[in-house]
């Protein structure tokens, strides 16, 4: 998008005040919705995301700008105003020559949004709409979306680094809602990948909408969970949401920088079970929370967080390496150019152990099967988080019994990660946005089947 | 962005569009913002973000398109206005596959004609803009330095930061609207993290204002480092049902999710909680409920909803029967009923329904009556969570919480791990008195304490 010279321009008028680091991120971003309401086409909107930012440290002070205008003109104007923000010495340096930043391209694409035929994504969508309503007279309303992104990204900074990237994300979510006797529910399915829509073609559409709508219906005859503490059983896939909100949020240096995290300074202690093994990839090709370079141009990697319980890595980005002096671990990301980048996770998972599903129920006189996770949040400070269940089932007596509604689940990151008895071996992951300081972004989370011994269940009392 | 260009840019775009029989809206956002951050008294962030977007909704034969851009130039305001024609194209070509099946859905509705808008001075304090960065800086600092001062436990604070921001909304149609606003505020916030012996405790304040005066950033910080200190010490108490009293802030975030039913898009698709119940006592007597686009405390305040149209007050609930929905052209013509002018989207959004500033009238009772008015009375300061912890469809909510035990009105200890259910409806149905104040903190969702019976909790023992 920009040339070198023009890089090294800014780069330069970033330093001239005495910055010791100058960094300029420019994005050119397709975007495209097509969705669906009542059996007809809803919305279709397309949209391009064009700006760039200009980010300085003076040590580990940051100055942030972004600008619309990426004529040379434009950016060197923001990157002076940058400059002039907080400094007002000598350059201190010049920016290095560029040592572009190259990887093997594991990531498949096909078609780009715009190349591929929206009439086919249409009839795609329209035949999840037919195969909803075909499976229950009870489904009211059917809400598929498709979601495309083309981003294409540059990165320089004064060390000399120099890269670019293109990444293209679909994602694919479908609401169902089912009303009988005046009461209402709901199913949800979503998919996504870092990849095109021929991915779609893969998809199995009529166990996809199967899901939504089984749920839904299921849910329409649940009674209230029960209140209070029990041994839960979380099932894979989405249930990593756990990890995700236990533990990952307060891994990020962005929290452990300041103090902020029940995890400070416990790097080679013992943080959970011995049984648990948490790891952060970037690298898995394909997957919805992947990269080839993160947001600062560094080359993603595969991170151990926790191995056989003993915490071995943060996730740290340049300027959490700046603060803690920990080593960059590729996972700097960011939602778009408006918003500065912070260490974040990317694909998290625990990695499998040797149980049943059936083994790690079969242990349980009385608790909560948690077949499917909502979302949740945490505070990394004090470390409790909550999390929805989205689908469970009573326990009774080592068995899956009747399912219950209105469950949500709430701890604290390390007592809960000690709780963590038994640990399955059908590993799966799913894929969610994560908010936090830097915006929203795709990430995966996963895990194998777990069973957590006690953790309070906030159903109905 | 010259105001010029664009203007006489969608001049000829109306023409092209006349031509063709198309109806075509410009919405255009811009927003310039500074913010700052201080970390153990040295500044870490200093951001100054500067966008703006461009939108087009194009009306054709009775679909919608959309496109929007961020390069805001001639050549490309009318590519991008092309491409929102192809996709009301698109869609209509679509709509044709299932003709018959929708036809309440297809009821054509035309842009908004001008009308005549409030001048509303206050919603652009010119005194902001006089202010320097030095005096900004001082501020971000002092909201984290005041709340490091309450106390040694106080070991960090998470977050802070002070944020000064500037909006114009302008809109042009083909119907001779163009029309535009600006708007500006200022807002500081702390979330401190305390520590004694194992017990961490994170909680934070946060306020927004016209006014540089009103800001107060030592109260934010203060408050934010009180809260957490208040909750050191906290238990869990049984699970059971209790009278609670929803702190006026809390309340606010709960009952701001009501008034998602009253979105006339969710009656008419029978995905709100009250399709069909209009006119029925719904609620508690003791509530009503305005929306007020005119309120001058209000963040949402503005002259015109996002089509254009004269923006005007609307009453919600009225001593607790469900009065009115909240409305657009579009659903005003499919439901046939009043526009509200409750028009809700960004540039790069749908159009859609939202409310502007919610004001619930204030009751009789003082706070501190209201703690006395049930031998045990669980006072609730705190909820996160709450985007996974509600399920609009059916209205259950089950969200982590903590606050106080009271006792004859007094304090007996302060409560953690536990989770406060319900159904937002019957929650609001089941008030047994509302306060005669406001958060400090409301910025658009104005709502005082309130006290609900009967409410289940669950907690530990």
């Amino acid at each position: 998008m920009l040339s070198n010279q023009t890089l090294k321009k800014v780069l330069d008028v970033g330093l001239s005040t005495g910055a010791d680091f100058a960094e300029v991120f420019a994005e050119d971003t397709f975007s495209s919705e097509l969705s669906l309401l009542n059996g007809s086409p809803r919305k279709a909107i397309v949209g391009q995301m064009y700006g760039a930012s200009i980010r300085l440290f003076f040590g580990s002070e940051t100055i942030f700008v972004t600008t619309n205008d990426l004529s040379e003109a434009g950016l060197t104007k923001a990157a002076k105003q940058a400059a002039q923000a907080r400094g007002s010495g000598r350059p201190k340096q010049m920016a290095e020559p560029f040592s572009p930043t190259s990887f093997d391209q594991i990531h498949i694409y096909g078609s780009k949004p715009w190349e591929s035929d929206r009439n086919e994504k249409l009839n795609f969508l329209q035949s999840l709409d037919q195969i909803s309503r075909n499976e229950s007279s009870l489904v009211v309303q059917v809400e598929p979306h498709l979601l495309e992104k083309s981003q294409k990204i540059q990165v320089a900074n004064s060390m000399g680094m120099l890269g670019s990237d293109e990444r293209n994300y679909t994602r694919l979510f479908l609401k169902v809602s089912v009303e009988s006797e005046g009461q209402k529910e709901e199913g949800i399915e979503n998919v996504g990948w870092l990849g095109t829509s021929e991915n779609l073609e893969t998809l199995d559409k009529t166990s996809f909408v199967k899901k939504a709508v089984s749920t839904a219906l299921k849910l329409l005859s649940a009674q209230f969970a029960p209140a209070g503490e029990m041994p839960v059983v979380l099932d894979n896939g989405f249930g990593g949401v756990i990890f995700h909100e236990a533990c990952g949020h307060g891994l990020e240096t962005t929290s452990v920088a300041k103090g902020a995290s029940v995890f400070c300074d416990l790097l080679e202690k013992k943080v959970a079970h011995s049984s648990v093994t948490a790891i952060d990839d970037g690298t898995i090709a394909n997957s919805w929370g992947s990269l080839s370079m993160d947001d600062e141009g560094r080359l993603t990697q595969k991170t151990v967080l926790i191995e056989n319980g003993i915490l071995k890595s943060y996730l740290v980005d340049e300027k959490g390496a700046r603060q803690t002096g920990y080593t960059p671990t590729g996972s700097a990301r960011r939602q778009s150019y408006k918003i500065a980048p912070t260490s974040r996770m990317r694909n998290t998972y625990i990695a499998p152990g040797e149980y049943s599903l059936e083994q790690l129920i079969g242990d349980i006189d009385y608790g909560i099967y948690a077949k499917k996770m909502g979302g949740g949040s945490v505070s990394p400070g004090s470390g409790e988080f909550n999390f929805s269940i989205v689908e469970a089932y009573l326990i009774k007596n080592g068995k899956i019994a009747e399912i219950v509604k209105g469950a949500s689940l709430i701890g604290k990151g390390i007592e809960t990660l000690g709780r963590i008895e038994k640990v399955g071996r059908d590993l799966k992951l799913s894929a969610g946005m994560c908010g936090s300081s830097s915006g929203n972004i795709p990430v995966t989370v996963g895990q194998p089947p777990l069973l957590v011994s006690k953790i309070l269940v906030g159903g109905r009392a | 962005m010259n105001q010029d260009i664009v203007r006489s840019t969608f001049k000829n775009i109306c023409h092209l569009a006349q031509n063709k029989n198309v109806e075509v809206e410009l919405l255009i956002e811009g927003r310039d913002s500074f913010s700052a951050t201080y970390r153990k008294s040295e500044l870490e962030k200093f951001n100054s973000i500067a966008s703006a977007v461009a939108g087009f909704r194009v009306l054709f034969q009775g679909s919608t398109g959309y496109a929007f851009t961020e390069k805001l130039e001639s050549e490309s305001l009318l590519r991008t206005y092309e491409i929102a024609f192809e996709n009301a194209q698109f869609l209509g070509q679509g709509k044709g596959k299932n003709q018959g099946q929708d036809k309440a859905q297809d009821k054509t509705y035309h842009l908004v004609p001008p009308g005549i808008y409030e001048k509303m001075d206050f919603l652009f304090n010119s005194d902001l803009e006089t202010h320097s960065i030095e005096e900004k800086l001082e501020v971000a600092k002092i909201l984290e330095s005041e709340a490091l001062a309450v106390d040694a436990r106080v070991k960090t604070v998470s977050y802070s930061g002070f944020s000064h921001s500037k909006g114009w909304t302008w809109i042009l149609n083909s119907q001779g609207i163009d029309a535009q606003y600006e708007t500006n505020g200022i807002s500081g916030y702390a979330y401190s993290l305390v520590k004694e012996g194992e017990q961490s405790k994170e909680q934070g304040e946060s306020k927004w204002t016209r006014h540089w005066e009103e800001l107060e950033p030592k109260k934010i910080a203060q408050l934010s480092a009180h809260r957490a200190l208040e909750l050191l010490g906290a238990k869990s108490i049984p699970s059971g049902t209790y009278t609670v009293l929803f702190e006026n802030d809390v309340a606010a975030k709960l009952f701001e999710l009501v008034t998602h039913y009253f979105s006339a898009k969710e009656v008419f698709n029978k995905t709100s909680w009250l399709t069909g119940k209009l006119n029925q006592p719904l609620f508690s007597s003791e509530l009503t409920l305005m929306d007020d686009p005119y309120y001058s405390l209000g963040s949402n305040s503005r002259p015109f909803d996002s089509e254009g149209s004269p923006s005007q007050k609307t009453i919600l609930i009225e001593q607790g029967i469900v009065s009115y929905w909240l409305a657009n052209s579009e659903y005003a013509a499919k439901m046939n009923i009043h526009n509200t002018s409750h028009a809700s989207r960004s540039p790069t959004s749908e159009l859609s329904i939202a409310p502007s500033n919610l004001v619930v009238k204030k009751g009789p009772f003082a706070f501190e009556d209201l703690l006395k008015k049930d031998e045990t009375i669980i006072f609730i300061n705190s909820m996160k969570g709450f985007h996974a912890g509600v399920k609009l469809a059916t209205g259950d909510f089950s969200i982590q919480s903590s606050g106080f035990l009271y006792r004859s009105g007094k304090k007996v200890h302060p409560i953690e791990e536990i989770v406060v259910s319900g159904h937002l409806v019957e929650t609001f149905k089941n008030i047994e008195g509302l306060s005669d104040r406001y958060a400090d903190s409301a910025s658009s969702v104005f709502v005082p304490d309130i006290l609900v019976k009967g409410v289940s909790i669950a907690g530990k023992g």
